[in-house]
């Protein structure tokens, strides 16, 4: 236990400690940071106050439809911690350069993955930790909670709450791994893919959001009352019910009942990581032996396939092959771009299906409409932050070689950014369309031509900062997606979402507003909103372009 | 001191290490010497603990390796060829930290790292973070990293790469001086140089099997008796045709 406590003790130093360069460029970026982090945590909190005074008392859909919504965010945020934790241990289990440094200690293989795992979690995680203490102060303080109330709630629900996702996830990674070599790899991973993502779209069909909205508003005005025999019988087993009916039983005033749900939340995680602890006491060091072959044997297989790909090959193109090649042969990298795609094919097959003819309120279809549209552009920008952010970076140590090459600098920018931007572009393309499909056919062009610009700006952002905050000695793509760095790209891109949200929202409700009132269809406002966004956003691109050139030229 | 028992590793069809025997004792400054891809740092992976051998047994002060996993790291430095340091350590902060991995009281450990700076000659670095040091630096560092908990066997591998002859010269004194206490250290490298300048014996690997394993005045006497230099004799012995 001693050893357990010395290295994470040396984590927290090593994790703590800021770039050494002391310039006043280093301080404007470390500066900077700070500002924007303390904003958005501001943002948050007010957010928060505000969404829950809309919903209260504008849509006075009550507590119970409150927190049956935050059970429903609550659960995608358990499937993103829970994936996320999937590919995340994956390639800081197996893949780091720190465990091979472990193993040659007399360190047990229990500490080194229980060193890892929480690394995992509090590495990839202080962003999203800033923004939900900000968000449930904001809850707090709306509902004049105490300070004890708040961190009850923290401590003994959101944490607990964390640990059970992320400890699912990586028992979920042992087992595929240890299963791999007997089951063979890619059926196993593509069965449990298929089961995974099954099992999440029965829950939401049994869920059925929209007949539970109906079948409480019956009731109206006594919607704050417990409507808990509505749920289907499988949400008192979920950790994300558990979750907000504490908090429904805090703002009731009922403490034992919202205890019972906390203590069950905390009973299961402990069990869960227990059980991820001693299964990676049993199987960790030797799966992680096994996973060495596998890589070799990967490795061996790819390098007779592609040679004759470089054959009389110009410059860009080779960069373009090369990227391509080193792409295909990180698994890490397949795999989330695997598991990205399946949800945006979700996303899409969910999506296409909704008509704004369905909505009775006229003020529900223009937000329906904003918040598919922003959970696009937030979709896009999370492909940017997780594949363009880290290009530059994950030229690593061998950069030197196009760097000595006769190659400019904006070509190789260009030949870097443009093939990755062009599959994004067009994947925004196709969100848009059928996104559009049932919700708003008659804005398909126009949104098209918006979101295309709106993914242009931010894969540049994305682009421009990965140079910016360039780290060449990592060489796993997914700790470059959550460095410092990226959680500072990904809240410029909350805050680009928010502008253009800004710019959409009266035209978008007036829009809709004539169109359901008259069947009429006005277009001349929605459609100036639309290309001001599109011009904002080329300006945004145009504007991280030039600032990544100059950051280019930075010595290497 | 370290008796490797027809040991095989197997990557799918390919063999990496096909049945090698061997022992090194006490004092003794092995070399271990092979063309790229002969099964060198498979070999030292497999002795360290980071790959699991395909069969055969790897003892260490009579100890299996596969069995007792941590107690025979206790008794291991290992020196990689790409040496893994935390950027944002200092120097002293990394040896604070390894010393702390094997459980050395914090006395000892400041009285050891005193000894080994003064040894490896890293005085001017110690407070520097690592990643402002250079290559010869890193390897200073992990060498005494290696050397921190008086371990009975150092398996070292490559640990001339990139070194200026200055470093080149305080490491060679350091393995020399530590096979004298009775120690033993089993070197993996390219410079056939070195290998006759410290080394006691020497062991060559080919494709994975052990063609050569005596004593270094052997070599020397193959070398006279074929008229060659070592470098001559490596490349006839390895079959490998100089560029």
């Amino acid at each position: 236990m001693k050893q357990l406590f010395h290295i994470l003790k040396y984590k927290v130093k090593i994790n703590s400690r800021i770039d050494l360069k002391l310039s006043v460029a280093s301080f404007v970026k470390e500066f900077g940071s700070f500002l924007v982090y303390a904003g958005f945590a501001v943002g948050a909190f007010i957010f928060s106050k505000t969404a829950l005074h809309i919903l209260l008392e504008n849509f006075r859909i009550g507590f119970f439809l409150l927190h049956q919504f935050l059970s429903v965010v609550f659960f995608i945020f358990f499937i993103s911690i829970n994936v996320g934790n999937i590919i995340v241990s994956w390639s800081t289990l197996y893949k780091s350069e720190e465990v091979i440094f472990f193993f040659s200690r007399p360190v047990h293989s229990y500490k080194v993955f229980l060193v890892k795992f929480l690394d995992n979690i509090f590495y990839s995680s202080s962003t999203l930790f800033l923004v939900l203490i900000s968000v449930f102060l904001g809850y707090a303080v709306y509902f004049n909670l105490s300070v004890l109330q708040l961190i009850y709630i923290v401590v003994f629900n959101l944490l607990p709450f964390i640990l059970t996702a992320a400890s699912l996830g990586i028992i979920i990674l042992l087992l595929i791994i240890k299963l791999a070599s007997k089951i063979g790899a890619r059926n196993l991973i593509l069965t449990l893919a298929l089961l995974y993502f099954g099992s999440v779209i029965i829950f939401f069909k049994s869920l059925s959001p929209l007949h539970l909205v109906y079948n409480v508003l019956a009731y109206y005005p006594n919607v704050d009352q417990y409507f808990g025999y509505l749920l289907p019988g499988i949400s008192s087993y979920m950790p994300n019910q558990w979750f907000s009916d504490t908090l429904y039983w805090i703002v009731s005033g009922n403490f034992k009942l919202s205890a019972v749900n906390s203590l069950k939340q905390i009973s299961v995680s402990i069990i869960l990581l227990s059980l991820a602890t001693y299964l990676g006491k049993l199987w960790y060091y030797e799966t992680w032996l096994n996973q060495s072959r596998l890589t070799f044997r990967l490795s061996k297989k790819s390098k007779l396939s592609s040679n004759h790909l470089f054959n009389n090959s110009s410059r860009t193109t080779s960069v373009i092959i090369k990227d391509i090649m080193l792409f295909l042969r990180d698994s890490t990298q397949v795999l989330h771009a695997v598991v990205l795609l399946i949800l945006l094919i979700i996303f899409m097959i969910s999506s296409s299906g909704i008509s704004y003819l369905h909505f009775e309120d006229i003020r529900l279809a223009g937000t329906i409409y904003l918040s598919i549209f922003a959970f696009n552009v937030l979709l896009v920008s999370t492909l940017s932050l997780r594949f363009i952010f880290p290009i530059i970076s994950l030229e690593g140590m061998a950069f030197w070689k196009i760097k000595t090459a006769p190659i400019k600098n904006n070509p190789l920018l260009n030949t870097k950014l443009l093939p990755a931007a062009f599959l994004i572009i067009l994947i925004s393309a196709v969100l848009a369309f059928a996104s559009h499909l049932k919700l708003a056919p008659h804005l398909i062009p126009h949104a098209v031509i918006s979101l295309a610009c709106i993914s242009s700006g931010l894969i540049i952002m994305n682009f421009c900062m990965g140079i910016i905050f360039v780290r060449y000695r990592e060489k796993n793509a997914i700790r470059i997606a959550s460095s410092k760095g990226a959680s500072l790209t990904f809240l410029f891109s909350v805050i680009y979402l928010a502008v253009i949200v800004g710019i959409l929202y009266n035209p978008v409700q007036e829009h809709f507003y004539i169109v359901l009132n008259s069947a009429y269809y006005q277009y001349k406002y929605l459609k100036m909103a639309f290309y001001s966004v599109s011009l904002f956003s080329l300006l945004v691109g145009l504007s991280f372009y030039v600032l990544a050139n100059i950051s280019f030229q930075k010595d290497y | 001191m370290l008796q490797i028992k027809s040991l095989s590793k197997k990557f799918e069809s390919f063999t990496a290490v096909d049945n090698i025997t061997l022992s090194i004792n006490p004092g003794d400054l092995y070399g271990f010497l092979g063309p790229n891809g002969a099964g060198k740092t498979t070999t030292i992976k497999m002795i360290v603990g980071l790959y699991a051998p395909s069969s055969g047994e790897i003892i260490i002060n009579g100890m299996n390796s596969r069995t007792n996993g941590t107690e025979v790291k206790m008794d291991i430095g290992y020196i990689p060829d790409q040496p893994f340091l935390y950027d944002k350590l200092t120097g002293y902060e990394f040896l604070l930290f390894c010393g702390g991995l094997y459980g050395i009281s914090k006395d000892q450990l400041k009285r050891r790292v005193n000894e080994l700076v003064d040894l490896l000659k890293i005085e001017d670095w110690l407070n520097k973070r690592t990643e402002e040091y250079s290559q010869g630096m890193r390897q200073r560092i992990t060498i005494a990293s290696a050397l921190l908990h008086k371990p009975k066997l150092i398996i070292v591998d490559e640990p001339m790469v990139g070194l200026d002859p200055q470093s080149a010269h305080v490491i060679k004194n350091v393995f020399r001086d530590y096979t004298n206490e009775g120690n033993a250290v089993f070197m993996s490298t390219h410079s056939l140089n070195v290998v006759e300048e410290i080394c006691n014996r020497v062991g060559i690997i080919k494709k994975g099997q052990i063609i050569f394993d005596d004593a270094i005045g052997k070599l020397h006497a193959l070398k006279q008796e074929h008229d060659r230099n070592i470098e001559e004799l490596f490349i006839q012995l390895t079959h490998e045709e100089p560029l």
